[in-house]
C-alpha cells in the first residue's frame, strides 16, 4: 500500500465506518462484538486494498466480510438463537400512544435478535439497507430464491414473536 | 398493525452507538495494524482489538503540561542475576521497552472523519514533542543506548524506507534513507550495532493457520545501510508456527549468531532455535499462562525477557503474565484487565509500563477527553508509580494517541517518564 492508497483507505474508514458499525450491530445485537467485526473487516479490506480501492467495491467487500464473519462466528460458537414458542404475546392491535410505539419497536428488535443469523442478515439487508433480493443474494452468496424464502421465514417468525401481523408490502416470494 | 415501514424505522432507531465517535478514533490505524499483524505493532499497540486507544490532545507542537511532572522510577528489583545454565548467543531483552516516551502517534477527528495519522517525536533541543510532517506514518526508534534513531517511513508491514542518524539530526530530518524492497519493518538488534528486519506473520483461513511472511532475517549496518547477512528462517520454525501450538517471536542476536524463539501456546515452554533449526536453549515455566490468556483465539503471545535476564513477560491482547527464571520459572504476576490496559514492555529498570484509558464515553455522557494514565509495575505486576500524560490543548477531546517508542530516560531529560 503506497502513500496514496493509505490516504484513500483512511478516507474510506472515516466516511463509512459508522455506517458499517450500525449494520454490524443489527446483526449481532452487541456493540462490542460489532466493533470487533468492523475492525476485522477493515483489516481484511486493507490487505486487499490494491484490488478494492474503488469506494463502491470497498464497501461491498467490507459488508460481505461483516456478514460472513458474523454468520461464521455464530455457527462456530453455536450461538443459534432460533426458538419456537407456542404462546403469542399479548399486544394491542393498534398502537397510537408514542410510548406504545417505542415498546413495539423494542419488541421488534428483540424478536430480530432471536432469528437465526442468516435470516437476520436478510432482514437487515432488506429493511435497513434497502437492498434488492438480487443484491442480498450477491452479498450473502446465496440464490435469490433462498433470499426470498429466508425473508418469508424471518417475517413469519417476527410476526409470531411480536404478536402482530406484519403487513407485507410485497406478495411475490 | 406493525408494517414493514415500522420494521425499517425500528431498525434505524436502535443503531446509534453512544461510543461510535470513540470507536472511530484511530480505527484506520488499528485496522492497518491488524492487517499487518507485524511484531512491532503488536508491541506498540497491544490493546484489546476494537478498544479505544488512549487519547489526548495535540497541537502542531506542544510541551508536556507542567502539572504532569517527571516522576522518577524507583530502583530496579530482582538484582542482576542471569540465566547461565547454557552458553548461547545473545538472547537479551526487548530493546523497545525503555522508560522515557520518545514518540507517540495521534489521530484526530474534526467532525468529518479521521485525519491522517501523525507522529509526535521528542525534540531534545526544544524540549517539546513536535509533529512529524508528512502524510505517511513515520516512526523513531531509539538505539538501545538512546543516542541514535532508526527512522522508518510507512507502517511496518508496508515500510518504504529506513535511516539511522543521531537523534537530533533525525528529528531535524537530516537523514540518508535506504529504500525497503521487501516491505517489512526494521528494528535495532539488542546490542545496537545492527539493524534487523522485523518478524511479520499473518493468520490465514478459517483455521487461522499462522504463516510467517518473512523468508529470511536480514541484518544491516546502521551507518552505511549495507546488508551484512540474510539468514534463512529454518523450516522447523515455520512448521512450529504453522502448527498453532507455538507463538513465533522476533528473532534475536546478530548476523553471526541469530536465534529464533518460540513460545508454546500454553506458556509453559520457550525454545530458541539456531539458524540450523536445532534447539539450543529451553526455558520452562511450570505454571504457564492463565486461562484468560489461553482463551485467545490465535497463538499471538509476545514474550519479552527483562533487561537483566531474570524475568519473562508473556502478553496477549493486553493481558500479561510474568515469570521468575531464577525461581524455576514460577509465575509471579498476572494482569488480565485487558480492556483498558496497554502493555508497553520492560523498562531499563526491569519494570513494566502500562497505559490505561480511564476516560471512555458512557451511554449518557461523552468523555471530555482522553488522557492516558501510565503505570510502572514491578515484575510481580504491583503498581509502583503512575502519572497521567496530559497536554494543554484539545479541550474537546477530539484526538486519540498511543505510545509508539520509549528510550532510556537518562538520554532524554525532560521527556515524559511515567
Amino acid at each position: 500500500m503506497d502513500i496514496e492508497d493509505e490516504r484513500r483507505f483512511r478516507e474510506f474508514v472515516g466516511a463509512r465506518s459508522k455506517a458499517l458499525l450500525q449494520t454490524a450491530y443489527l446483526l449481532t445485537g452487541d456493540w462490542e462484538h460489532s466493533r470487533d467485526l468492523v475492525q476485522s473487516a477493515l483489516a481484511g479490506l486493507a490487505r486487499r486494498w490494491g484490488q478494492l480501492a474503488e469506494p463502491g467495491r470497498a464497501e461491498a467487500y467490507a459488508r460481505k466480510a461483516i456478514y460472513h464473519a458474523h454468520v461464521d462466528r455464530t455457527r462456530r460458537l453455536s450461538w443459534r438463537r432460533e426458538r419456537t414458542t407456542a404462546t403469542v404475546p399479548d399486544t394491542p392491535a393498534e398502537l397510537s400512544d408514542p410510548a406504545d410505539l417505542v415498546a413495539s419497536r423494542q419488541d421488534v428488535i428483540a424478536a430480530l435478535r432471536k432469528l437465526p443469523p442468516g435470516q437476520r442478515a436478510v432482514v437487515v439487508l432488506r429493511y435497513f439497507e434497502d437492498r434488492t433480493d438480487e443484491d442480498i443474494a450477491e452479498v450473502l452468496g446465496i440464490s435469490t430464491g433462498t433470499v426470498r424464502s429466508q425473508r418469508f421465514k424471518a417475517l413469519r417468525a417476527l410476526r409470531v414473536s411480536v404478536g402482530n401481523d406484519l403487513k407485507e408490502e410485497e406478495t411475490a416470494w | 398493525m406493525v408494517t414493514e415501514q415500522d420494521l425499517r424505522e425500528a431498525l434505524a432507531e436502535v443503531v446509534e452507538d453512544p461510543e461510535a465517535d470513540a470507536f472511530t478514533l484511530g480505527l484506520s490505524d488499528r485496522a492497518l495494524a491488524e492487517a499487518g499483524t507485524g511484531s512491532y505493532w503488536r508491541r506498540a499497540m497491544v490493546g484489546k482489538r476494537g478498544k479505544l486507544v488512549p487519547g489526548i490532545a495535540v497541537g502542531s507542537a506542544f510541551v508536556v503540561a507542567a502539572a504532569v511532572g517527571v516522576a522518577a522510577l524507583g530502583g530496579g528489583s530482582g538484582g542482576g542475576s542471569t540465566v547461565s545454565t547454557v552458553v548461547v548467543p545473545n538472547t537479551s531483552a526487548d530493546p523497545v521497552g525503555q522508560s522515557a516516551l520518545t514518540e507517540f502517534a495521534a489521530e484526530c477527528i474534526d467532525g468529518r472523519g479521521p485525519k491522517l495519522a501523525l507522529s509526535y517525536v521528542w525534540n531534545p533541543a526544544t524540549q517539546q514533542y513536535q509533529g512529524v510532517l508528512g502524510d505517511v506514518s513515520t516512526s523513531f526508534q531509539a538505539s538501545p543506548n538512546g543516542k541514535q534513531a532508526l527512522v522508518q517511513q510507512g507502517l511496518p508491514q508496508w515500510a518504504q524506507s529506513w535511516a539511522v542518524a543521531d537523534w537530533s539530526d533525525a528529528v531535524a530530518g537530516n537523514l540518508t534513507r535506504h529504500l525497503i524492497t521487501d516491505p517489512v519493518g526494521m528494528q535495532w538488534t539488542a546490542d545496537g550495532k545492527e539493524v534487523v528486519t522485523q518478524l511479520a506473520w499473518d493468520s490465514v483461513g478459517k483455521t487461522e493457520t499462522i504463516v510467517v511472511k518473512n523468508k529470511t532475517a536480514d541484518f544491516y549496518d546502521p551507518a552505511s545501510g549495507r546488508l551484512l547477512a540474510s539468514v534463512l528462517i529454518p523450516h522447523q520454525v515455520l512448521a512450529m508456527a504453522a502448527s498453532g501450538q507455538w507463538s513465533v517471536q522476533q528473532w534475536q542476536g546478530d548476523h553471526d549468531s541469530v536465534l529464533f524463539p518460540l513460545l508454546r501456546s500454553d506458556g509453559k515452554e520457550m525454545v530458541f532455535l539456531n539458524a540450523q533449526g536445532a534447539t539450543v536453549r529451553t526455558l520452562t515455566f511450570k505454571d504457564g499462562l492463565p486461562a484468560t490468556i489461553l482463551n485467545q483465539s490465535e497463538p499471538s503471545e509476545v514474550a519479552a525477557i527483562s533487561p537483566d535476564g531474570r524475568y519473562l513477560a508473556e502478553s496477549d491482547n493486553g493481558q500479561v503474565a510474568t515469570f521468575d527464571l531464577n525461581a524455576g520459572g514460577k509465575r509471579i504476576g498476572t494482569m488480565d484487565d485487558a480492556s483498558r490496559n496497554y502493555y508497553n514492555g520492560w523498562t531499563g529498570d526491569h519494570q513494566i509500563v502500562t497505559a490505561t484509558d480511564e476516560s471512555q464515553s458512557t451511554a449518557s455522557q461523552k468523555a471530555p477527553g482522553h488522557s492516558p494514565l501510565y503505570r510502572v509495575l514491578s515484575p510481580e505486576l504491583k503498581v509502583l508509580q503512575e502519572a497521567r500524560f496530559t497536554l494543554p490543548s484539545d479541550r474537546n477531546g477530539n484526538c486519540a494517541t498511543w505510545p509508539m517508542t520509549w528510550a532510556p530516560k537518562a538520554q532524554f531529560p525532560g521527556a515524559f517518564v511515567p
